[in-house]
């Protein structure tokens, strides 16, 4: 489990989380919220890429800042919001670069490895471009990539900055499948812009101005006036076929 | 800690292993025709004499009392050596831009260069007026390993400024712009001595121009000895290099030390430019070109490149040293010379390229 106690995380002079505290259960987190309240900022700091001004993050009960990076890298899994557009790598060998944590800089690929590559790239799709290299594919394939690569570190622990950027819909809800599928054994921790797709989550983590303005279920009431609150009531959430959506309000 | 994976989002089959095949077939393509042409140059590198290339003159060297001398004394050891200064900028080069994920990072734009040449120029300087003689051409062991720890710890002075004035390498614009400046003042500093201590002036002259015309086997021993402790180092760290082409980032996320890395990568770059530098000075463009062209013919991961690109630049100065003794035969032109026209107008060409692609 991941837990966060009182972050306070400050980017030049502005102080971009203000006190959040989280915990990171099995099962799918979407973090959502405006533009600026900290989303990606807290995801990063989850990841340990950030060192946070003051408050604590616990990995498996123990400090973050106390686990060996190598260690550390096969239990969390970071996926970056925009990723490299050129480079010489092939799909298949960039995916390779998330079995990095278990191979050291001097490693061998062993069977294992390659079982974790091939799993990786067929659960996002992408074993039809294995040899392209990156700069010859579109945005949405080179996003499977790269969330190939972050599935390939085998870490329990997922920590996705806007996977579904670039996806078009046939992919997005793919995605989520996917998703709903490595909740059942991963602790898989989203920022999404798309509400509704954040709304098949299993938590939600409602943020704005660097705070958490309300966590639980989706399907809580008190959770979805606070989504709608946090959004200026510019969103309305329904329901629909047994499904939660949302929909903009574009009335006057 | 592997947990496992299923349902695939929707995509074809792999049918790909193919051009797996011919990715692998074209990067062995590349590395076969550079062994080729480093022991044809090699050969014409034996072969050039006083004028030009000469087949009977060849014969008649081979035949001569100076046989020896000739060959085993002057044209072997230049040879090797050549292509050792050129090996070691080509993977000068191709640490530099891919530490700095910048195409255009040359190890002389990032201040080695002019940090080397003050340091070599200082010693220079400071042995002419301790009333001792000594510059490139010098085959005293004991002033060349002066010479070369100077110009080391010239081109790691140089680099780090150059780091330490754009605050990291995050910013290639602002590291370019800061390895400029760096240039600039050192190069300064280095005119500065050269006017206080006229003697040191020749021998900067023939630093600054490049030249293989001293490399002995002494050179030699340094060059190759290098090479074959850097290359191995350096490919050891190459798939953090290409774990790097995701971002600083991603590639913390995968639990590498990049503070260390850039040490220990900055650290080898200024081992290889000094050694290049130290021995045969300031030779323009391989460092910059080689690696393009090793990624242009066969695009691969890091520790390919790094080989392939040593393998480049070996050629590329030996070819470069045979056209500078060959030219204008009986005299040289300064090999530094040649590789700046050649490096210049396959930039040229390049830009040509890509403007005419983009129209």
């Amino acid at each position: 489990m991941l837990e966060a106690r009182g972050l306070f995380v400050e980017l030049g002079q502005r102080e971009v989380l203000r006190g959040v505290s989280a915990s990171l259960l099995p099962g799918w987190t979407a973090i959502v919220g405006p533009n600026g309240a900290g989303k990606s900022t807290l995801l990063r700091a989850l990841a340990g890429l950030i060192v946070p001004a003051r408050g604590e993050i616990r990995l498996e009960g123990k400090p973050l800042a106390d686990w060996p990076r190598r260690e550390r890298a096969q239990r969390l899994a970071w996926l970056a919001q925009s990723g490299p557009a050129s480079g010489e790598l092939t799909a298949r060998e960039t995916v390779a670069l998330g079995r990095l944590p278990h191979q050291g800089l001097l490693g061998v690929s062993t069977p294992a490895d390659e079982a974790a590559i091939d799993a990786a790239m067929h659960a996002t799709g992408c074993t039809a471009w294995a040899a392209r290299r990156l700069q010859a594919l579109s945005g949405g394939e080179r996003q499977r990539v790269l969330l190939a690569r972050a599935l390939a570190t085998g870490a329990p622990v997922l920590l996705l900055d806007e996977p579904t950027a670039h996806l078009d819909p046939p992919h997005q809800v793919a995605l989520v499948r996917l998703l709903r599928h490595l909740a059942a054994t991963h602790t898989v921790v989203t920022v999404l812009h798309e509400l509704t797709l954040a709304l098949r989550a299993d938590r939600l983590l409602v943020m704005r101005d660097g705070a958490v303005q309300a966590e639980g279920a989706p399907a809580e009431p008190a959770l979805r006036a606070a989504l709608q609150a946090t959004f200026d009531h510019a969103i309305h959430i329904d329901e629909r076929g047994g499904h939660l959506v949302a929909l903009p309000c574009l009335e006057d | 800690m592997t947990v496992p994976l299923s349902p695939p989002v929707p995509g074809r089959v792999d049918t790909l292993p193919d051009a797996d095949r011919l990715e692998r077939r074209r990067r062995h393509r590349l590395l076969v025709t550079l062994a080729l042409l480093g022991v044809l140059f090699g050969a014409l590198g034996l072969a050039a004499g006083p004028s030009g290339l000469s087949w009977h003159e060849f014969v008649a060297d081979l035949q001569g009392d100076q046989a020896l001398l000739i060959l085993g004394q002057i044209r072997a050891p230049r040879t090797l050596g050549a292509w050792g200064v050129g090996a070691l900028l080509g993977l000068a080069g191709a640490l530099a831009q891919g530490l700095f994920r910048n195409p255009l990072a040359d190890p002389y734009l990032l201040g080695t260069a002019a940090g080397a040449g003050l340091a070599v120029v200082l010693v220079l300087a400071g042995a002419s007026l301790g009333g001792v003689a000594f510059g490139l051409a010098s085959a005293d062991w004991f002033a060349r390993l002066g010479l070369v720890a100077a110009a080391f710890v010239g081109a790691l002075g140089g680099l780090v400024l150059t780091l330490a004035m754009a605050r990291g390498a995050r910013e290639p614009m602002r590291l370019l712009l800061a390895g400029v400046v760096v240039g600039v003042v050192l190069g300064a500093a280095s005119d500065l001595v050269t006017t206080v201590s006229p003697e040191a002036l020749r021998g900067k002259q023939s630093f600054l121009l490049g030249s293989t015309g001293f490399l002995g086997w002494s050179s030699c021993a340094w060059l190759i000895g290098g090479l074959a402790l850097l290359l191995p180092f350096a490919r050891r760290h190459a798939r953090a290099l290409d774990a790097l082409t995701l971002g600083e980032d991603s590639a913390a996320s995968l639990g590498l030390d990049l503070p260390r890395l850039r040490l220990v990568l900055v650290g080898q770059l200024a081992l290889a430019t000094g050694l290049a530098v130290s021995q045969a000075g300031l030779v323009a463009f391989v460092g910059l070109v080689a690696p393009h062209l090793v990624r242009r013919h066969a695009p691969a991961p890091q520790g390919y490149t790094l080989l392939a690109s040593a393998a480049m630049g070996g050629v590329l100065l030996l070819g470069a040293d045979v056209v500078a003794r060959w030219l204008i035969a009986p005299q040289e032109l300064p090999v530094g010379v040649v590789t700046a026209l050649l490096g210049g107008g396959y930039l040229m060409r390049l830009l040509h390229r890509r403007e005419a692609g983009g129209a």
